[in-house]
């Protein structure tokens, strides 16, 4: 990876190929401006290449004086070799440092590592695959049946004692045999070893094309991923607002239009529209089939379960709170209407409790605990926060209500983490202007759960909002005004937005953001505190979610969102439940590990917890009512806060 | 071999805060003991009761209070003399019920001249209450703060909506803030920590934790409070360490056991007796919650609740 040296700062940085150099400066948390998020358009992220060259594109902001001199715009310079960079003056923004002095970068695990981590169990047989078996051909003296054929044929060749064949692959059988010369390839699905049964027949061998579909259905967002079982590659990866959405952002809203059959069926549909809509436009990209779909892998909280198969979820919601089933059958996608063959197979991945479900059993796959001797601590950042505590040998978990805020959702100008979504905020903390970069390198749009936590976390550390997440005084800044909904920060003006309009975040946005890491802090609180665990005694941290790579860890601890820990202790997972999902589809052990996983979860429940109340309002504060949970950002405020008056004076 | 009585001594201790004016200034809290564990550490003093005084005639009260008070009800200041001179309260609390934009729409004027004729009229401190709306009592109580300069007065409710504006009051004239917050141990330390990071030194705080009376939900705000004290006094939590204030009078005399007539309830006995035990109960639980001020309305409730706090302090 290229090095990216910024002086007089000194700092470096280590980056992708082909990264935007102004990604790069934020990264480094060195100060430039920027305003159009990346887009090229505000021309004040002036820098001059010293040392090494980047591969620029022209813009007229720059003289040609100034691009003798070697000036470009860091945003539309793209880092291929190692480069000393210097930030020209008038783009330099405050020299005050709001980081902490010890920063370590985010450790991002990418998919191999996570792989890595599960042994040897990510590979092996899929619980739902091909198999291309000879029969033997018939003759007078050999008169048995086609289907006598395949069984012997799967006893000798496969191992597979007992196979079902179902009424509609007999109905494919004696063609696909006679087409294929008695070569056929067989829609197998064997989640365990002793269970086999055959979905369909095609006539030769086919097995160079199988396809798998990854699916986390999240009650806000759906992420889908096509798998290539033959090669393991993931041919591509998109997600959308799931359409469910329309119709009422948090599950109890979607539980209760549930309750009629044709709000059942709508909400099925709509979850099924979105995903096959992701599915269509994935595999017309890597240009497959969706023909070679063998089979959906879905992970999804148990409402969102529920709802995927067409199943009430209507007694999740009334006491004693019970969900129609944990482990769901084997069904056809066509039956859901999803893309794929006559024979593709959907299953879902386990749900354990009624708000504990498939996508947190992914998530655990996911992140390795079963696999591990240590404990682990596993938060997964969605509209429910899911944390789980444990190792090899235990597992409790516990679902805290976050709401949507971390998805954009509920937020003024939020969005979903796609093109022209701010992810990442600085903010001067003199003058309190932004520096933006948006998904994409595009004119921002709106903001996402990241740029959100950045944006707040920012500005709480410049002393523009007070503990309680109310905006201080609006004396000396122009960025801080009062909107129609009271005070609001600008954080992009109309003139530099992809809206057309400015894009602010107001105290209601703020508020939402404090609840949602209240109840993820206060969740981990519940959790150690049941299990009697110091904070001290976790070995990991895994934070899952969708928000990419730019959730920065000072600025969620600055928060109070995650307890303060030696900074090597946290990896980055992202989408641990479409991970998890995917080694499912690519691995029966993997399958056989989720099963066991949602049978040894403990599930504490929030609602009944008279201590959860209690930590959820103790955390509704930054970073936290007791300081002593947070010396290190506590000490970090004291030197701002003196910074700032000796500024001042 | 000799029994020694086990103590629990305390890690921390309550804050001392001062209020009023020169010789008449009072210390409250101070105590480094649970309340009335006078045995397991130094509790300086007994809780201060602070009896009420109203800055325009209170309409509507239950004919218990209005017989027992009499004429002095309709002149704030001859009022607070009453309360000071005959019925021995060791402080005067002004309640600016008037001042409700949605009720008699007092101006802050109005308000800071009754709180004067009230200071000048007594030699105890002074505890001055807003209506309770959070716009109109940061404007009331700013008055008041510029207004009555001479003595220490303890001004509120600075609730998480009006804070800065109380304190910046309290800042600028030498007052004590009164913070109150819905029952609630966490939300009391946070309004602490947002109160002295103003500027506002720690021991200028008097906590309103917010009470119910008997039968209205008094245990909640009971554990509430004797949750603030463990905090303070065992974890030595130093936002938590403020003396506390509850103003129960209210809350006493709304209550239906209080107010009812014995026509209407010919089964609850003697309304006059009843009200007064009804606001001694309340006041004695609180105390025993570790309330370190009192605000009561009733002359013989007092009288009663200074007796059995006598009794506990011996």
């Amino acid at each position: 990876m290229p090095r990216v040296q910024f002086i007089p700062e000194d700092v470096s940085i280590l980056v992708e190929q082909g990264e935007s150099l102004l990604r790069a400066a934020i990264l480094a948390d060195v100060r430039v401006r920027a305003s159009c998020g990346g887009d090229g358009t505000c021309g004040k992220c002036r820098v001059i290449i010293e040392q090494g060259a980047v591969d620029a594109r022209p813009s007229s902001k720059l003289s040609d004086s100034q691009v003798a001199q070697g000036y470009v715009l860091a945003c539309l310079a793209e880092i291929h070799d190692d480069v000393v960079v210097r930030i020209a003056p008038e783009s330099r923004s405050s020299a005050l440092a709001t980081k902490p002095a010890s920063r370590v970068a985010n450790t991002v695990l990418s998919a191999e590592d996570c792989a890595a981590r599960v042994a040897d169990d990510a590979s092996g047989p899929a619980p739902i695959g091909k198999a291309v078996i000879t029969l033997q051909p018939p003759d007078l003296s050999n008169n048995s049946s086609d289907l006598t054929r395949v069984r012997q044929a799967m006893r000798r060749q496969r191992g597979i004692a007992n196979v079902a064949v179902p009424l509609p692959a007999l109905r494919e059988l004696p063609d696909a045999a006679r087409e294929g010369d008695w070569t056929v390839t067989a829609l197998l699905t064997q989640p365990t070893e002793s269970d086999a049964w055959i979905a369909g027949f095609q006539p030769g061998d086919t097995s160079s094309r199988q396809l798998a579909i990854a699916v986390d259905i999240g009650t806000t967002t759906v992420e889908v991923a096509l798998v290539d079982l033959v090669t393991g590659a993931v041919l591509g990866q998109a997600a959308e607002y799931n359409r469910q959405t329309s119709r009422g952002e948090d599950v109890i809203t979607r539980i209760i239009l549930a309750s009629t059959e044709q709000g059942l069926s709508e909400l099925q549909s709509l979850a099924a529209d979105t995903i096959a809509e992701l599915v269509e436009t994935l595999c017309a990209r890597a240009g497959v089939a969706t023909h070679d779909i063998m089979c959906y892998v879905a992970a999804g909280n148990t409402v969102m379960t529920h709802l995927f198969f067409g199943v009430t979820p209507r007694h999740i919601r009334a006491a004693p709170y019970i969900p129609a089933a944990s482990e769901f059958p084997y069904a056809h996608a066509r039956d859901l209407s999803l893309p794929g063959g006559p024979a593709t197979q959907l299953l879902a991945l386990p749900c354990p409790a009624s708000w504990l479900g498939g996508d947190i059993v992914a998530g655990v796959l996911a992140s390795g605990i079963p696999w591990r001797d240590e404990l682990t601590l596993l938060i997964d950042i969605g509209t429910n926060g899911e944390i789980v505590l444990g190792n090899k040998d235990w597992l409790v978990a516990c679902s805290c209500s976050a709401g949507p805020a971390f998805e954009g959702g509920g937020i003024l100008h939020g969005m979903r983490a796609a093109a022209g979504a701010i992810e990442q905020v600085r903010i001067d903390p003199d003058t309190l202007e932004p520096t933006i970069m948006t998904i994409g390198g595009v004119k921002p749009l709106g903001i996402c759960g990241s740029g959100l936590i950045d944006c707040v976390s920012e500005l709480f550390l410049a002393g523009a909002l007070a503990r309680n997440g109310k905006f201080a005084e609006a004396d000396s800044s122009a960025s801080i005004r009062h909107g129609e909904r009271g005070p609001e920060y600008v954080l992009v003006l109309a003139e530099e937005s992809g809206t057309g309009a400015d894009i602010v975040v107001t105290e209601p946005d703020v508020e939402n953001l404090i609840r949602a890491k209240a109840a993820i802090f206060a969740g981990i609180s519940v959790l150690l505190e049941c299990t009697d665990v110091a904070f001290e005694e976790i070995a990991e941290v895994a934070v899952a979610g969708g928000f990419g790579h730019y959730l920065d860890l000072e600025r969620i601890t600055v928060l109070g969102m995650v307890p303060e820990l030696d900074r090597e202790k946290f990896v980055f997972i992202g989408n641990s439940s479409l991970l998890g999902a995917r080694h499912v589809a690519s691995s029966r052990r993997m399958l056989a590990m989720a099963k066991s996983v949602s049978e040894k979860m403990t599930y504490i429940e929030l609602s009944v917890n008279a201590g959860f109340m209690e930590s959820f309002v103790s955390a509704s504060f930054l970073p936290h009512t007791d300081a002593r949970l947070f010396p290190e950002t506590e000490r970090l405020l004291k030197r701002l806060r003196e910074a700032r008056r000796v500024l001042k004076r | 071999m000799p029994y020694t009585e086990p103590v629990e001594s305390a890690n921390g201790r309550i804050r001392e805060v001062t209020v009023g004016a020169g010789e008449s200034s009072v210390a409250i809290g101070g105590a480094a003991a649970l309340p009335f564990h006078w045995f397991d550490g130094e509790a300086p003093r007994r809780p201060m009761i602070a009896m009420e005084v109203f800055d325009a005639t209170p309409a509507e009260w239950a004919p218990a209070l209005t017989g027992a008070l009499g004429d002095v009800m309709s002149d704030p200041a001859t009022w607070a003399r009453a309360n000071v001179e005959q019925h021995g309260a060791d402080m005067v609390c002004v309640q600016l019920a008037s001042t409700d934009p949605n009720g008699a729409d007092a101006t802050p004027q109005d308000a800071a001249a009754v709180v004067r004729a009230v200071a000048d009229a007594v030699r105890v401190p002074v505890v001055v209450y807003g209506c309770g709306n959070a716009e109109r009592d940061a404007d009331v109580l700013k008055k008041v703060a510029e207004t009555v300069t001479d003595t220490v007065l303890a001004i509120g409710p600075a609730t998480e909506d009006n804070y800065k504006a109380v304190t910046a009051a309290a800042l600028g004239y030498g007052h004590v803030v009164v913070a109150e917050t819905p029952i609630d141990v966490n939300m009391a330390k946070q309004l602490n920590i947002l109160i002295t990071q103003m500027g506002l030194d720690a021991d200028r705080i008097i906590v309103d934790p917010s009470t119910g009376a008997v039968g209205y939900g008094v245990e909640y705000g009971y554990t509430v409070m004797e949750r603030l004290r463990l905090a303070a006094l065992v974890q030595n939590d130093d936002m938590t360490q403020m003396p506390m204030i509850c103003n129960l009078g209210k809350e006493v005399w709304r209550s239906k056991e209080a107010r009812a007539s014995e026509q209407d309830e010919p089964a609850w006995g003697d309304a006059a007796k009843r009200g007064v035990l009804w606001e001694a109960t309340t006041a004695i639980t609180l105390a025993v919650g570790g309330a370190d001020v009192l605000v009561m309305r009733h002359p013989d409730a007092v009288a009663v609740v200074r007796k059995a706090l006598s009794g506990l302090t011996a």
